[in-house]
């Protein structure tokens, strides 16, 4: 089994010269890293643990958790952040199995047949070049309209998804990648600035392996260091997913002016 | 909570089924909403910062600036502003009867 999780401002698609060439360069080379690494392993089914921008969610009907049931994911048309609107396939197949299993595990995920997806998916497969029949399933978590569902239970959910792939992954390459975070800010005062000590702190805990520390954040201390830090929710499902498997930060860049953001991208592989 | 039912709103006439709508006519539109009073004359008045304190989700906030034609620059300029406000309101407040930040998120 194989893993990464990465960020995904839209900074460094639609205003990339505004970085210097060694911190574009260096998250271009991560990318690829992971890109090939999920080439390498053969990945036929990529499961996306996902924050969304409101399309999906909305205050009138917020679950914690929408896994992707369709055939087809269209893309929600961002042209702004110079981003293909490109479907990508899904894979009702395991996707049900997936929620049927996680049911009969004592987890209830929403389920959907016409998710769109946003530059929270669609950003990352691009810079990753991920191949147009690798099956995506979006594992959507809502980290936008309180109340989220805590930290514990979002590691809870990458347990119970890596336990299901084991119980009835259906003879599928099965690949994660978790996107967003770490700690920004969107739409609210400080959306210029993270918090590095933040960012390398939780990194260091899930390469520890400590989740434990990692899902440990009230609340409060996220909303602290910005909204989009509630991002961390897809990095911690993907974390426990892969358990103890290895685990390697491929980029960390504390800050990047001009990006107003860190970089981080984290892979794991089974050993 | 009042502030997920304007937070719907803006979602709704920004990128949802009032969308077309709402650029036909904003006024019908912002007239026929269940919405208290106050936040309706702001949606009107395009009050962002008035917005920004009752708590509306600062995702959707971003999107009707947009909408309206707000740039980005005026939009931070304006809901930094309106914090600043509501940090010297808290601060005239008793210590023990400031709550916790849980809107804004």
């Amino acid at each position: 089994m194989i893993a990464a999780a990465t960020v995904h401002f839209p900074y460094m698609t639609a205003w990339p010269e505004q970085a210097g060439p060694e911190h574009r360069d260096a998250t271009h080379r991560g990318f690829e890293r992971i890109g090939k690494a999920f080439a390498d392993a053969d990945v036929e089914t990529l499961i996306v643990f996902t924050s969304e921008h409101i399309v999906n969610l909305q205050p009138r009907m917020a679950p914690a958790f929408i896994i992707g049931t369709g055939a087809v994911h269209a893309s929600f048309p961002e042209p702004q952040f110079r981003l293909e609107p490109v479907a990508r396939p899904g894979d009702p197949e395991l996707a049900c199995a997936l929620v049927e299993c996680l049911y009969a595990n004592g987890l209830d995920p929403a389920h959907s047949s016409e998710l769109q997806l946003d530059h929270g998916t669609t950003l990352p497969l691009q810079q990753l070049k991920v191949s147009a029949d690798v099956r995506i399933v979006p594992v959507i978590i809502n980290t936008l309209f309180p109340p989220l569902p805590t930290l514990r239970r979002c590691r809870e959910l990458g347990a119970a998804v890596a336990a299901a792939l084991r119980q009835n992954g259906m003879g599928r390459r099965v690949g994660m990648l978790a996107t967003g975070g770490i700690s920004h800010a969107v739409g609210q005062p400080g959306m210029d600035r993270n918090d590095p000590r933040f960012d390398a702190e939780f990194v260091d805990a899930l390469v520890a392996g400590d989740l434990g520390k990692a899902c440990a954040y009230p609340d409060s201390a996220l909303d602290a260091r910005g909204n989009g830090t509630h991002e961390i929710r897809s990095w911690i499902a993907a974390a426990a997913a892969m358990g103890s498997s290895r685990a390697e930060v491929v980029t960390a860049i504390p800050y990047v002016p001009g990006w107003y953001t860190g970089v981080y991208q984290m892979l794991w592989e089974s050993l | 909570m009042k502030e997920s039912v304007v937070t719907q709103f803006l979602i709704d006439i920004t990128r949802g089924h009032l969308k077309e709508a709402y650029e036909k006519s904003s006024e019908d539109v912002i007239a026929a909403a269940s919405l208290p009073d106050a936040l309706r004359a702001a949606v009107r008045e395009r009050d962002i910062g008035a917005l920004w304190l009752a708590g509306v989700s600062p995702m959707a906030l971003l999107y009707f600036s947009r909408a309206v034609g707000w740039s980005m620059e005026r939009y931070y300029a304006c809901i930094t502003e309106a914090e600043l406000r509501k940090v010297d309101r808290a601060s005239s407040v008793p210590e023990a009867r400031r709550g916790l930040p849980q809107k804004n998120r």
